[in-house]
């Protein structure tokens, strides 16, 4: 007999996509569920550090220049966080340039993926993540 | 009493209600008053009719956004559901196969406002993803016909058509025929001009310079970074000669951008046009085309650069300066060491001790035998230039 299991809300991991850019958050987000993920849209890092305080997520992904606060700032909050501080966090960034990216590797950044992605890549990157932080958590 | 209401009441009762039984007789009025409560009605009925009209457009706009916003997100779903799902068909030449384009059609893409959203998100889909995506966008753009009729309204008179389908067709990476492009790129709308410039770049495979060498007008700062991002994204492109573009007579910021795409591209043979171009009597590009030298590494024009030295303004000599200082052959030590020790100007004997240290190991000797010799001031440059963390920034 083939049973097939029905995908609850506690199974499925939740992530956190901060970006200003409504199109980009828009394709992303139904992008991820399709493939089983729980997606919370941040407009900004305020918007983003008031989620994290909130609620646990298995993994942020964050663009670096957006208003009110910025990626650094959201990098930085992500690590001071007392409750999870090691949520793994994934810049998806225009900014190509190496200053920029050392600085967020420097500020604790688990991946830094620039834009245009490549979906196949892109999600292989998120899965890994998400994974990596099952066996931090376990 | 001063009136007569029958006198004033028209017999036919077609004056408004309020004029009838309003009290007051309105001839008995004074003229200025009867033009006061004219100007006062037509007044509130322009605004009426104004807040009428604000309110159907609103109710229109409302309406046309709702709509938008559904296509958008059947837009999304199809394309989401036929181009970018299922990444391991994306991995295996998935993009070489044919699109259904029929659930697209359903759409109703021939209309005007339909096509426009739609080609907007295919070109966000080309802006946000790569790879096989942006290719079976592009292979969907083309199944739908999309180009065809873009390079039909390219032809059209209305300015903004023309530009909006030329952005179309340049982030789609389709094509346009390179004589009508070439009229564009001097067009007088400056976005038709523009885009038509970009597109010259990206597509011509002979030389994409063409156009720089008939434009007599400046390039802007804007335009001018646009135009080089094009250039470091075109593939296996090796620049053509900028013999021509790299001279006296050449407006000047035309020369600008060549020089920097000399330096992007590492081309030595534009070494001797700049020499030929630093006797200008423009300073600012004076000193762009010493700097370029500099920064290609120009060993054979290092000799020129201290000949000229002598004669050059002071802000001339600190861009000698700094570019010995990158060319980095040890040939100008001893010259730099002269400035250095001879020069009364602190910034001359900065820049001297900068350079010095750019062509470390060659110059250790050197720096040694000032370190020691040297007197207060100098020792203290010189430490500062050797700073590793000041320089690093």
């Amino acid at each position: 007999m083939h049973i097939k299991f029905k995908v609850t809300p506690r199974t499925m991991k939740k992530i956190l996509l901060v970006d200003n850019d409504a199109m980009f958050t828009g394709m992303v987000s139904y992008l991820l569920e399709k493939e089983q993920f729980h997606v919370s849209i941040a407009k900004d890092g305020k918007e983003a550090a008031s989620a994290l305080a909130a609620g646990h997520y298995d993994l942020v992904i964050s663009d670096m220049f957006m208003p009110y606060s910025n990626g650094f700032e959201l990098l930085n909050d992500v690590r001071k966080n007392k409750v999870n501080p090691y949520t793994p966090v994934m810049v998806v960034s225009d900014v190509s340039n190496e200053l920029s990216i050392a600085n967020c590797f420097r500020l604790g950044a688990d991946a830094y993926l620039t834009k245009p992605v490549n979906v196949p890549g892109f999600l292989s990157e998120i899965k890994n993540l998400v994974i990596q932080q099952e066996n931090v958590a376990a | 009493m001063l009136y007569n209401r029958k006198m004033w009441l028209p017999k036919a009762a077609v004056l408004p209600v309020l004029l009838r039984t309003w009290p007051p007789a309105w001839n008995t009025y004074p003229v200025f008053i009867k033009i006061c409560f004219i100007i006062s009605m037509v007044a509130l009925i322009g605004i009426l009719l104004a807040m009428a009209d604000i309110y159907i457009w609103r109710t229109a706009k409302r309406r046309k956004d709702r709509k938008k916003l559904r296509l958008s997100e059947d837009i999304t779903r199809l394309l989401m559901n036929t181009v970018v799902m299922e990444p391991a068909k994306l991995n295996s030449g998935m993009s070489k196969a044919k699109l259904d384009t029929r659930p697209f059609l359903k759409l109703g893409i021939n209309d005007k406002d339909v096509r426009s959203l739609f080609v907007c998100e295919l070109i966000n889909y080309r802006n946000y993803f790569t790879g096989a995506i942006a290719a079976r966008v592009r292979q969907l753009y083309l199944d739908l016909s999309l180009d065809k009729e873009a390079r039909k309204l390219l032809y059209k008179k209305n300015w903004e058509t023309k530009s909006i389908v030329l952005s179309e067709l340049f982030k789609m990476d389709i094509e346009v025929d390179n004589a009508y492009l070439l009229e564009l790129t001097h067009h007088k709308n400056r976005y038709i001009r523009g885009f038509a410039r970009l597109s010259m770049i990206k597509f011509t495979k002979g030389d994409p310079l063409a156009f720089l060498r008939q434009i007599t007008e400046p390039i802007s700062q804007w335009e001018e970074f646009e135009i080089f991002l094009v250039f470091q994204q075109k593939e296996n492109y090796t620049l053509s000669s900028l013999e021509g573009l790299i001279a006296v007579d050449r407006e000047p910021s035309v020369v600008s951008l060549c020089l920097k795409l000399a330096v992007y591209f590492k081309d030595l043979s534009a070494v001797k046009l700049i020499m030929d171009i630093i006797q200008t009597p423009d300073l600012k590009l004076r000193a762009e085309a010493i700097a370029s030298l500099g920064k290609l590494e120009a060993s054979d024009a290092e000799a020129f650069l201290i000949s000229i030295y002598g004669a050059e303004p002071q802000e001339i000599r600190l861009v000698i300066l700094t570019a010995l200082g990158m060319i980095r052959s040890g040939n100008s030590l001893e010259f730099l060491e002269n400035e250095f020790i001879s020069s009364d100007d602190f910034e001359t004997k900065m820049n001297a001790s900068d350079a010095l240290i750019k062509q470390y190991p060659l110059s250790q000797n050197t720096i040694d035998k000032l370190m020691n010799n040297s007197a207060a001031l100098e020792h203290r440059i010189l430490s500062h230039s050797l700073n590793p963390l000041i320089n690093a920034l």
